[in-house]
């Protein structure tokens, strides 16, 4: 029966393996791209007020 | 010969079995053949896979690297930037320190913010301000969380549609010039002013827009007090109390040390007289109350009076007191009046001894006790209690240096019912909400979101979304306090200031710049700096010349923000004499059924805090209730009503009602039902969300005794039920099934003034002996101890939301709290003894002990918790895999453990965000899943301390660490410092014959001493 069969079992397996894998593999540097690049991040801006005075010697 | 044969001819035979004796063919066949048949047939090679060794070790190998890539955060963390550029006067890893006020509340306490790299981190009280005294409460820690709310608002919108600052600005103006023109009311709505500079800048916004009305109105407030003390004494002015003055105290539903004004000053000067290391000078505290506070918790005796009879119990006082003389004249119609009052009709509940002690203790104390009457009780209440204290001369222990003073007179209900009328009637062209949110906070029958519905204009300058603005035409964010300019006088002879400690982090402005840019008429007008330019002319005009200094305005200004506070000599007489006719203006009690009271929230104030994860987390100081409120009942009137703990039950007075669960709190008054305002928000950020019920809905307009008191309530059962999450069951030491375990434990030990008096050694008759069968380990060197003095701690938390700030302790939500996995690393356990109706409450602030023989050390399977030379339990979170042993054998149940990463499990994430990452502090590690935590003595303000101490070339002293609780504590009752220094005030507290460690028999030497609490009742027992 086996020698019927263009594609048996095995190379159908791995197939899907390989296929998975490079799937997953790109699957990062897409995800990588669109969260670096296209998604926009709450932009937090820490700046110290220029007019606060310290108090650091009396705390 | 064989040996088979041989053993023939000796006339033995061995055989395995019947057929062997037989000498079955088969069993033979078996003898001969080394494996069974089967086993060792030919296989088929063509048969097997046609794969190599090789080619599977190469499979193997590449899924195992797939399934290992798979498993790391691919996520992009962000770049590390070096801090090149960095502004002057900022190192990295040292922080800055600046002076502010707080604007949690209207107390305006000054507080410390220390920041680090340029953001806020932690705040704490300012050491100069001379009312709270470097302390501040549980949401002046906490807040420091709503700066870094993510829900905050970003930028202005209209209708929910984004718009500029100059478009919304020009919009506003045109509105404003046109109610003028209409002739139509502009009314601004805010909560209490006590900054003269913002009531200047409304001066001068009504001055350009005269069609202008301001509206003050807090949820929480002491109108009720001002209004007697007007009626009494003809100044809206009160005086504080010198609470560590007087030896008798009697608390009228007041709750002066847990929620009331500036209790954290309270609390200072109260525990000044429970002091144990100096001469036993203990003040007697009596709570008459219908509901179960903080005060009444840590009464020496408490009176179960419901609120609504509290004017009886005082008129029946006065009646009392004065048979046996006054210190002021009293016409005879008062008198009359008085004597009608007995207090033969609170002898069934409240017991013939008590009052008795009552009258007694108040009569020997003339000029030297204090009755006072808690800010939701009547004005009636008020009128009678200051006349008592006249009568009683106990008029020196009001402070008239630090007067409550008032900046900007509250709105009464008739100004309201105008401008609802107005609004209704199109007579108010703009209401612009100053930072309020009437919709939630004012009574419903008041009809004000309906009306205001009908306004051309509406504007909400506010932090976050609310009520308010969700119906609001304009919505304008503003500046979190910590981005703020601010002033405040709310006491005489203090005015603080406040100043930014970081720039706006979003496209928010300061509230009083967007009026005063109104008021300019010119969008153009704003600048960053428009109200520090004011605020700034506002200091050199009104405070510079009071105070005459030698230096210059710009120094005096810039040595003013330095130390945040300002001090005046103000020449403050005390009242005139009291008009005792305000007496016969009062009304008796009319009890009728149960009576509902309507109380301020420990942690949320009127809703404000809702959504600080931190503070909802915080296990109500009473019930020890998180992420919810309930209608608190007696155990009588639970039973009477049929009622168990969760049970909904529906609370109604004249239609209006609130469904919500139920608790049965020991200690109430009968027929009293006591509920908590600020819950049940419904605009909210994702925290506070529904989070309790809206008791709000229950307050009238036309309440005859008080708003927050309604003597004609009904309770019922509804159907169903509400789970309230407590974390009392969890880690607690005692078992709930067995009364008093705490006690006979000896994990509480307590007793009376009267029976140290007599006998200083009394807890240590009963000791166990405790001895080691191994050397014990000397620590020779400095060695970290804490004491906790059980006489000061007021179960008021701030240690708690102190420590949870310092030490990045996540919010883990409801579910998770119901399995007991709250992560705060310090916690209060309330234990109840006497009976459910007369409860004696004990609190004892629980932590990790750092023991010296500590359990949980032995039994880490990989060494994560050791001890250090210097006496601290140490945790190594990188080394811990969760095995949870240390956890079992800790008796104290103090370990607290990651079951989730709950940064990314709170609510979706909610705190998993650039933002609110700020908060965190730098010296502290943020734990991930799977590891123990705990209380670690502040070790990272150890190591600080070392390393100044090593720099300075100097050795390193107890007294140069003060951890995050101990810092906080309003009262010093943790003290924290060298065992081995014999002049430290740990190593004292240690030696007192009143110290003692909790489960000390089981030989594991805690280093937490705690210091027996002593009741200053008549007797020697305690109950």
């Amino acid at each position: 029966m086996s020698e019927n069969k263009n594609l048996d079992r095995k190379k159908f397996l791995s197939i899907v393996g390989l296929g998975a894998g490079i799937g997953f593999l790109s699957s990062l540097t897409v995800v990588k791209l669109f969260k670096s690049k296209i998604y926009n991040r709450k932009n937090v801006s820490v700046k110290i007020h220029p007019s606060a005075v310290k108090r650091n010697d009396k705390v | 010969m064989n040996n088979s044969d041989k053993i023939k001819d000796d006339n033995k035979s061995y055989w395995k079995s019947l057929k062997a004796y037989d000498n079955d063919p088969e069993v033979l066949k078996l003898k001969q053949n080394e494996f069974v048949d089967g086993v060792t047939d030919e296989f088929k090679s063509s048969q097997l896979p046609d794969i190599s060794r090789r080619k599977f070790l190469a499979l193997l190998s590449a899924s195992a690297a797939l399934t290992a890539t798979a498993c790391t955060d691919y996520r992009d963390k962000g770049e590390i930037v070096p801090y090149n550029k960095r502004p002057e006067n900022v190192s990295p890893g040292t922080a800055n320190f600046y002076a502010s006020t707080c604007n949690g509340c209207s107390q305006a306490c000054g507080i410390i913010v220390k920041t680090r790299e340029g953001r806020p981190i932690k705040i704490d009280g300012n050491t100069d301000h001379p009312i709270n005294k470097g302390k501040i409460c549980a949401k002046g820690q906490a807040s420091i969380l709503n700066l870094y709310d993510p829900e905050r608002l970003n930028n202005p919108t209209y209708n929910k549609r984004k718009i500029d600052w100059s478009d919304a600005d020009s919009n506003i103006i045109d509105a404003l010039n046109k109610s003028q023109t209409d002739g139509k009311q502009i009314a601004i709505v805010t909560g209490a002013i006590v900054s003269p500079t913002i009531k200047k800048v409304f001066d001068t916004f009504t001055a350009k827009y005269n069609n202008t009305k301001i509206y003050s109105y807090d949820l929480l407030n002491d109108a009720i007090r001002r209004d007697a003390w007007f009626e009494c004494y003809g100044s809206n002015d009160y005086p504080s109390i010198k609470w560590n003055e007087p030896n008798i105290i009697l608390a009228l539903d007041s709750d002066f040390l847990g929620s009331e004004g500036n209790y954290i000053e309270n609390m200072n000067l109260f525990t000044q007289k429970r002091e144990t290391l100096s001469k036993l000078d203990f003040n007697r505290l009596y709570a008459a109350e219908g509901r179960m506070s903080v005060t009444g918790s840590l009464a020496d005796y408490r009176l179960r009076i419901p609120p609504d009879q509290q004017y009886d119990f005082v008129m029946a006082l006065t009646n009392e007191l004065l048979k046996k003389g006054s210190a002021i004249s009293i016409n005879s119609q008062v008198q009359a009046k008085v004597q009608k009052f007995s207090l033969n009709k609170f002898e069934r509940t409240v017991g013939k001894e008590k009052l008795t002690h009552l009258v007694e203790d108040l009569n020997a104390n003339r000029g030297k006790s204090i009755i006072h009457a808690g800010d939701t009780l009547s004005k009636d209440v008020h009128i009678a209690v200051n006349l008592l204290n006249e009568i009683l001369g106990n008029t020196q222990i009001y402070d008239y240096k630090k007067t409550f003073k008032t900046v900007l007179p509250g709105s009464t209900k008739g100004d309201f019912k105008q401008l609802i009328a107005s609004m209704n009637n199109d007579g108010v062209g703009v209401v612009i909400h100053f930072d309020s949110n009437p919709v939630f906070t004012l009574a419903g029958d008041f009809g004000y979101t309906s009306a205001l519905k009908k306004v051309e204009t509406i504007v909400a300058l506010t932090e976050s979304e609310n009520e308010t603005s969700s119906v609001a035409h304009y919505t304008l964010p503003i500046n979190n306090q910590l981005e703020n300019w601010g002033d405040a006088y709310v006491r005489g002879g203090v005015y603080s200031l406040q100043q930014p400690v970081i720039s706006p982090v979003f496209n928010t402005r300061q509230k009083e710049a967007v009026l005063l840019t109104w008021i300019n008429g010119k969008t153009n007008s704003y600048s960053h700096n428009i109200y520090h330019n004011f605020l700034m002319d506002n200091f050199n005009t009104e405070i510079y010349p009071r105070k005459k200094p030698f230096s210059d305005q710009k120094t005096f200004w810039l040595s003013a923000l330095h130390d945040g506070v300002v001090t005046l000599d103000e020449n403050i007489q005390p009242s005139k004499e009291i008009n005792t006719s305000a007496l016969l203006n009062t009304n008796e009690s009319l009890s009728n059924g149960f009576v509902l009271h309507l109380t301020n929230s420990y942690y949320l104030s009127d809703g404000k805090f809702a959504n600080n994860g931190w503070l909802q987390e915080l296990p109500h100081p009473i019930t020890k209730v998180a992420w919810d409120n309930y209608a608190a009942v007696s155990p009588n009137t639970a039973k009477e009503i049929s009622v168990e703990n969760n049970d909904l039950v529906e609370v109604n007075i004249n239609g209006r009602n609130l469904t919500l669960p139920a608790l049965v709190q020991p200690g109430m008054s009968d027929k009293t039902i006591n509920i908590e305002l600020g819950y049940g928000r419904k605009v909210c950020g994702d925290v506070g969300k529904d989070v309790g019920s809206n008791s709000i809905k229950l307050i009238s307009k036309d309440s005859s005794i008080s708003p927050f008191i309604y003597s004609n309530a009904s309770i019922k059962k509804s159907s169903g039920t509400h789970k309230l999450v407590t974390t009392q069951e969890h880690h607690s030491l005692d078992d709930t099934f067995v009364k008093d375990f705490h006690r006979i434990r000896n994990i509480i030990q307590e007793g009376t003034v009267n029976k140290y008096k007599n006998d200083s050694n009394f807890l240590h008759h009963e000791k166990h002996e405790v001895f080691s069968i191994t050397n014990e380990h000397e620590y020779n060197g400095m060695k970290w101890a804490m004491a906790i003095d059980l006489n000061k701690c007021t179960n008021c938390s701030v240690c708690i939301s102190s420590c949870n700030v310092e030490n990045n302790i996540p919010v883990v939500g409801k579910p998770q709290v119901e399995r007991g996995r709250e992560m705060q690393w310090m916690r209060i356990d309330r234990y109840y003894s006497g009976t459910p109706d007369e409860p004696i409450v004990s609190n004892q602030p629980m932590l990790c002990q750092h023991c010296d023989n500590a359990p949980c050390e032995n039994v880490c399977p990989v060494n994560a918790t050791n001890h250090s030379p210097d006496g601290l339990n140490q945790m190594v979170y990188n080394r811990c895999v969760g095995t949870r042993y240390c956890s079992n054998n800790c008796p104290y149940k103090v370990r607290r453990y990651n079951f989730f990463d709950y940064r990314d499990e709170f609510a979706d994430a909610y705190y998993e965000n650039d933002l609110t990452a700020l908060v965190n502090n730098p010296e502290v590690t943020v734990r991930s899943r799977g590891v123990m935590e705990k209380c670690t003595f502040c070790v990272q303000r150890i190591m600080e301390a070392r390393s100044n101490a090593i720099r300075d070339g100097r050795e390193l002293k107890g007294s140069d660490v003060v951890t995050a609780c101990q810092q906080a504590c309003p009262t010093n009752a943790i003290v924290f410092g060298n065992a081995n220094d014999p002049e430290s005030p740990v190593a004292k507290l240690r030696d007192l014959n009143l110290a003692y460690h909790v489960l000390e028999e089981l030989n594991i030497k805690p280093n937490v001493t705690y210091i027996a609490k002593l009741r200053n009742t008549h007797s020697e027992e305690i109950a």
